[in-house]
C-alpha cells in the first residue's frame, strides 16, 4: 500500500541517489505498483453505485422538480401581485426588465401594460427578485431556455393591460404555483412524441403579439 | 511598522522634496512620492532591512480630474507591514519611470495599466497593450473615453432583440495560426482554443524542435471589463459581477467585495453571516482545488483522476444550489452580511458529506498523488524559487509551494478564521525541489484537508442569529480609499476601491491570483519541453476570466 501524500518516500529526494542501475529498477517497480495501486481504486468502482444518470430520459422525474427550492432559474412574474412600483427594474443592474406602466385617463386606474424579462440578457443574479416586497418576481426551477433566436428570449408576461394589485406586501391573490405561469409564456422548443419517446422541434409559431403601444 | 512610521522613514532618508505627504485619513493609508524620485524610493523601500517591502501587491492606475495617479500597493512579508504609494503625474502627458526590474511583477501591472489608462512608463522592457487587441485605439479606462459603435465591424452594442435586425457580419480572418520557420527556430500558436490552457489564452512558442526558447501568453481573449462596470454599477449591484471574476471561486471574490464595502461605510456582520461566509469559501476552496488537481492530472495525461473529483464536486455544487441557489455563479454574499441562512439541515448534509469525503481524498492520493509516473512528470520541472515567488507576486498556494509561509486567513485573519484551527501548508520539495509543479500540487491537495478541518469546526460552533447586518438603504461613502484582501483558492484576492462620495465608486481594481500566476510563465519558459509547459500552467491554476477580468 502506497501512503498517503505527506509522507515523503525515504530516500528518493533525487533518483540519481546510489547506483543508477537500483535506482533505475527501483524507479520502475514504484511506477508498476503505483499503477496497479490506481487501477485497483478505478476496478473497485465496477462494483460500486454508478454516480451518473441518463439524462433525460431515464430519471424518475424531471430535473426541474428535484432542484430545491432556492434555485435560481428563469424569472416569472405573477402580474396579479405585481403593484407596478418597478423597483425590479431599478435594483437590476443590467437592465433586463423593461415595464410600462399606464394610467387609464377615464378612470384613474393604473395598468401594468408591459413587462418583458430579456433572458437572453439575465445574469440569474437574484438582486431584482429579492428587491420585489410582493412576492410577484420569483425564480422558478425551469432552466431550459434554448430558443431557435434571440427575439424568442424576450419573454412577453403581459399579454394584455393588467390593473396593478393595491394588495399590501404580504397579502393579495394567493401565489399562483412556481413554474405555472412562465411554462404559458415560455414554449417548448422541443416536444416529445409520447409513443416513441422522440423529441421533435416544436412547431413553428407565430411569434406572440407584442403588447400594445409601440414606443420603444 | 506603521505607515506613519514608514513615512517618518522615508522623509529622513529622502527630505520633503520627494515625499510629499502622507495621506493618513484613508483606511489604507498612502504615501504620495514625487515621480521623479518613485524609482529612487521603490528601491529603498525594498532594498532597507527594516522596510524590506519585497511584495508588489497591486499597480493601479487612475485618472483624476487634475492628474493622472499611479498608486502601488506594497506589502512586506519579513515585516508584515504595508503602505501606499502614490506618484501623481501630469494630466497632458503621464509618464513615470518603470519599476518592472524591482518588483517583476509589475511587468504585467505596467502593461495593462498603459493599456487601459495611457500611462506611459519609460524603462519597460515590452511596453504593448495586453487586454486590449493591438489596433485598439484609446485607453478605455480613462473619465474621457468614448467607446467605438463597431469594431471590426461587430457592434459593441446590444439592442434590444425586438428592435434588432440579423445584420451581423463576421469579421475579416486576419488571425489565422501560423507557424513559420525562421532559422533554426519556428513560432507556434499554442491556443487560444487549447485544452491544456485552460480558457481562451493564446501562447505564443517560440520553439526549437520540443524546446520552448520562449512562450509569450497572449491575454485579453476574455477581458470584460469588469472595473469599468464596476464604476457605473452601484455599490450593492457590483455583487454580482464579481462572480465573473473568477467562476471557480466565486465565493472569494463575493467576499473581497463585501469586505472591501463594509470597511468604506463601516458596517458590521453579524457573527452567523461570517461563520456562513467561511462555510460557503471553504466549500468553494474544496471545489476550486479539485478542479486545479484534477486538472492538472488530466492535461499531463491521466483523465481518471479527474472525473472522480467531479463526482466529488458534484456534491459541493448541490449543497451550494441550497445554499445560494446557483452552481456557479453564486452571488452569495451582500454587503453586511450573506443572502441567505444556511439552515441546520444543509449544515448536517454537509457535516455527513465530509464523513464520505476524507477517504475519498485518501483514494485519490492512490489514483494520482502517489503515482510514480505522474510524480517523476512533475517533480523538479519549473521550480520557482520563493524570492521569484515573491518578485513576481506569486499568491496563495503557487507562493506556499515555494516554501514561504503565509496565508491571510493565518497571518491577516479575518472574518472568523482567527478563531478556527488549521494548518498553513508550506511546500517541502517532497519528491523534488522546493517549489517545483508537484510541490504545488501536494500543496493543494493537503489544504483539500485543511479546509475539511475548517468545516468540520465551522458548522458545529456556527452560533445563532441574523445573518444580515444594518446596512444603509442607499450605500453612498464618503471619497476615501481601501484595499481589502481574502484568500482565495487561487491566492490573495484584492479589492482597492476609490471612492468619490457618489453611488458608484470612481475606480475598482481586482487583483487577482492568476494574473500575476500567467506573467510569470514566459519568465520560467525557456528550456522547458512543450509537454512540461502544460504541466507549468497546469500547476500554476491559471484561470483565464481572472487574468483577463
Ligand atoms: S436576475 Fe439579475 S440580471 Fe436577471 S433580471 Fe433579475 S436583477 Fe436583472
Ligand atoms: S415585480 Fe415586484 S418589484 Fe417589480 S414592479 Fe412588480 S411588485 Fe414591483
Amino acid at each position: 500500500m502506497v501512503s498517503a501524500v505527506p509522507t515523503p518516500v525515504k530516500g528518493d529526494r533525487s533518483s540519481t541517489q546510489g547506483a543508477p542501475l537500483r535506482a533505475w529498477l527501483q524507479d520502475i517497480t514504484r511506477a508498476s505498483t503505483s499503477i496497479f495501486e490506481g487501477l485497483a481504486v478505478t476496478m473497485s468502482w465496477m462494483f460500486r453505485r454508478p454516480a451518473t444518470i441518463q439524462y433525460p430520459d431515464r430519471i424518475d422525474k424531471p430535473v426541474q422538480e428535484m432542484l430545491p427550492d432556492g434555485y435560481r432559474g428563469i424569472l416569472e412574474v405573477d402580474l396579479l401581485r405585481c403593484s407596478g412600483c418597478m423597483l425590479c427594474q431599478r435594483a437590476c443592474p443590467i437592465d433586463c426588465l423593461d415595464i410600462v406602466v399606464v394610467k387609464d385617463p377615464q378612470t384613474k386606474g393604473r395598468f401594468i401594460e408591459r413587462f418583458d424579462i430579456d433572458i437572453g440578457k439575465c445574469m440569474y443574479c437574484g438582486i431584482c427578485s429579492e428587491a420585489c416586497n410582493f412576492d410577484a418576481l420569483q425564480h422558478t426551477t425551469e432552466f431550459e431556455g434554448s430558443a431557435t433566436s434571440l427575439d424568442d428570449l424576450l419573454l412577453h408576461f403581459a399579454t394584455r393591460p393588467v390593473p396593478v394589485s393595491k394588495h399590501k406586501a404580504g397579502q393579495g391573490p394567493a401565489r399562483r404555483p412556481q413554474g405555472s405561469i412562465l411554462r404559458e409564456v415560455i414554449k417548448p422548443l422541443y416536444t416529445r412524441d409520447k409513443r416513441t419517446g422522440v423529441d421533435h422541434l416544436a412547431p413553428a409559431e407565430a411569434p406572440p403579439a407584442p403588447a400594445k403601444g409601440d414606443e420603444e | 511598522m506603521t505607515p506613519t512610521e514608514i513615512h517618518q522613514r522615508l522623509l529622513e532618508v529622502f527630505g520633503p522634496d520627494d515625499i510629499l505627504g502622507l495621506e493618513a485619513e484613508l483606511i489604507d493609508p498612502v504615501i504620495v512620492v514625487r515621480p521623479g524620485a518613485l524609482r529612487a524610493v521603490a528601491t529603498h523601500l525594498r532594498d532597507a532591512p527594516e522596510l524590506a517591502m519585497d511584495f508588489l501587491r497591486l499597480l493601479t492606475g487612475l485618472d483624476r480630474p487634475d492628474a493622472f495617479e499611479v498608486v502601488y500597493h506594497l506589502f512586506s512579508y519579513p515585516k508584515r507591514h504595508s503602505v501606499g504609494l502614490r506618484a501623481r503625474l501630469d494630466r497632458e502627458a503621464p509618464t513615470v519611470d518603470s519599476v518592472w526590474d524591482i518588483w517583476r511583477t509589475a511587468e504585467w501591472h505596467e502593461r495593462e495599466t498603459w493599456d487601459l489608462v495611457g500611462i506611459t512608463f519609460t524603462g519597460h522592457p515590452d511596453l504593448r497593450r495586453l487586454m486590449m487587441p493591438d489596433d485598439w485605439v484609446g485607453h478605455p479606462l480613462r473619465k474621457d473615453y468614448q467607446k467605438p459603435s463597431v469594431y471590426h465591424s461587430i457592434p459593441t452594442t446590444r439592442p434590444k432583440p425586438s428592435s434588432q435586425a440579423p445584420t451581423h457580419v463576421f469579421p475579416p480572418a486576419e488571425h489565422v495560426a501560423k507557424a513559420e520557420v525562421e532559422g533554426e527556430w519556428m513560432q507556434v500558436n499554442m491556443g487560444p482554443h487549447h485544452p491544456a490552457t485552460h480558457g481562451v489564452i493564446n501562447f505564443l512558442l517560440e520553439t526549437d524542435g520540443e524546446i520552448i526558447r520562449r512562450a509569450r501568453p497572449d491575454v485579453g481573449y476574455l477581458h470584460r471589463g469588469l472595473e469599468k462596470l464596476a464604476e457605473i454599477t452601484p455599490y450593492g449591484n457590483t455583487m454580482p459581477y464579481t462572480d465573473r471574476v473568477d467562476y471557480l471561486g466565486s465565493m472569494f471574490t463575493n467576499h473581497g467585495w463585501a469586505m472591501a464595502v463594509e470597511k468604506l461605510v463601516n458596517v458590521q456582520v453579524p457573527p452567523r453571516a461570517e461563520y456562513c461566509r467561511v462555510i460557503a469559501s471553504e466549500l468553494n476552496r474544496i471545489a476550486s482545488h479539485q478542479i486545479a488537481t484534477g486538472a492538472l492530472a488530466m492535461d499531463i495525461g491521466a483523465y481518471t483522476p479527474f472525473i472522480h473529483w467531479l463526482r466529488e464536486r458534484e456534491t459541493i455544487n448541490d449543497i451550494m444550489e441550497i445554499v445560494c441557489g446557483a452552481r456557479l455563479t453564486y452571488n452569495y454574499m451582500r454587503v453586511g452580511g450573506v443572502a441567505r441562512d444556511i439552515k441546520q439541515p444543509t449544515l448536517d448534509r454537509i457535516l455527513t458529506w465530509l464523513d464520505h469525503f476524507e477517504p475519498m481524498i485518501d483514494e485519490f492520493d492512490r489514483l494520482i498523488s502517489n503515482n510514480e509516473i505522474f510524480i517523476k512528470r512533475l517533480a523538479n520541472v519549473s521550480t520557482i524559487s520563493a524570492e521569484e515567488a515573491v518578485s513576481f507576486g506569486l499568491v496563495g498556494p503557487n507562493l506556499r509551494a515555494s516554501g514561504v509561509d503565509w496565508d491571510i486567513r493565518r497571518d491577516e485573519p479575518y472574518s472568523v478564521y482567527g478563531d478556527l484551527e488549521f494548518k498553513v501548508i508550506v511546500g517541502q520539495g517532497l519528491r523534488g525541489s522546493v517549489g517545483d509543479a508537484y510541490d504545488r500540487f501536494v500543496c493543494r491537495v493537503l489544504e483539500i484537508r485543511e479546509s475539511v478541518k475548517i468545516l468540520r469546526q465551522a458548522c458545529l460552533n456556527i452560533p445563532e442569529g441574523e445573518v444580515q447586518g444594518k446596512v444603509p438603504r442607499d450605500l453612498k461613502p464618503t471619497a476615501n480609499e481601501v484595499y481589502a484582501r481574502v484568500e482565495g483558492a487561487r491566492g490573495e484576492n484584492g479589492f482597492y476601491i476609490v471612492a468619490d462620495g457618489q453611488k458608484q465608486p470612481y475606480r475598482v481594481r481586482y487583483r487577482t491570483g492568476s494574473f500575476t500566476g500567467m506573467s510569470i510563465i514566459e519568465h520560467l519558459s525557456p528550456g522547458l519541453m512543450v509537454a512540461d509547459l502544460v504541466a507549468l500552467i497546469g500547476s500554476l491554476d491559471v484561470v483565464a476570466p481572472e487574468v483577463d477580468r
